[in-house]
């Protein structure tokens, strides 16, 4: 949807007041960014699907809370978003181990289905470390690769400054290449 | 003990940044599931919902109490079988 067809302000105003159909119009605004957060963040289609669900629900109940802060509409789903990743976390922890190759295989937008599903042994390695990763630095990720934001957009959704990101940015590749490098992946292998 | 370098080369930026980018790359969540979603969101009405609650309240109700008449009749017939049929053979 272009932008200039969309008021978020507006939108998030009558959302507030209980009118469906604003809040559809978020729905289809953030459904394909919040879909991404939770995918990456959990590894898992089917959990995936469900949080995303669970995210716009309770988006849906709180609506009339919500009170613009100054802060993108944005930070608040994610805020959702960031919270219902972290009980699954917890309750997954408390029930079983994560299978390592349990590996989600979504098309992406650019590629063919069937080169999805080739995906490499280093990619898997390196989604692994992403998610092993503390919450904020998948988020910046996320938020930098996913969606290519910039970190002042990035700042302004995850509440910091942004020489704050970039400081956080750099040692979220600082961890990355020392991780990359005890795993044996060669960094200029490419 | 390793000594890990605390910065990094333009090099290795550009390597960890090229992977991350081949790595993460935006999906498209499965159509079905946007649409089964969007069908949520959008309908139906919380009256609506309530309706159907009732619809299945009902239909729960209707299925307990046939249930509950054979399970009545079956012990009926056993009652039967047991004072006729089984002392007179």
């Amino acid at each position: 949807m272009p932008d200039t067809e969309f008021n978020e302000e507006n939108i998030l105003l009558r959302a507030s007041q209980g009118d469906r159909d604003a809040f559809g119009q978020l729905y289809e605004h953030y459904i394909e960014r919040i879909f991404n957060y939770v995918y990456y963040r959990t590894g898992n289609l089917h959990d995936a699907e469900d949080l995303t669900a669970r995210v716009f629900q309770r988006a849906m109940n709180h609506i009339r809370n919500y009170t613009d802060r100054g802060v993108p509409f944005s930070a608040w789903l994610y805020r959702i978003a960031h919270n219902l990743v972290a009980n699954w976390h917890r309750d997954r922890s408390r029930r079983q181990e994560i299978p390592l190759n349990e590996l989600p295989v979504v098309p992406s937008k650019e590629e063919r289905p069937e080169t999805s599903l080739v995906r490499s042994q280093e990619q898997d390695s390196l989604l692994r470390l992403i998610r092993q990763l503390p919450p904020e630095r998948q988020h910046l990720l996320i938020l930098k690769f996913v969606e290519n934001l910039s970190n002042a957009e990035i700042g302004q959704i995850m509440g910091r400054s942004e020489g704050a990101v970039k400081s956080l940015y750099h040692r979220t590749l600082l961890s990355l290449r020392d991780e990359l490098g005890a795993q044996n992946i060669n960094l200029e292998g490419e | 003990m390793t000594v890990r370098k605390s910065n990094l080369d333009s090099s290795q930026i550009d390597a960890i940044e090229g992977r991350l980018a081949g790595t993460l790359r935006p999906v498209q969540p499965p159509g079905d599931f946007v649409q089964r979603l969007r069908g949520r969101i959008r309908f139906p009405e919380r009256t609506q919902i309530v309706l159907r609650l009732r619809e299945w309240q009902r239909l729960g109700l209707a299925v307990g109490a046939v249930l509950s008449g054979m399970v009545a009749l079956l012990t009926f017939a056993r009652l039967m079988y047991q004072m006729f049929w089984r002392r007179s053979g």
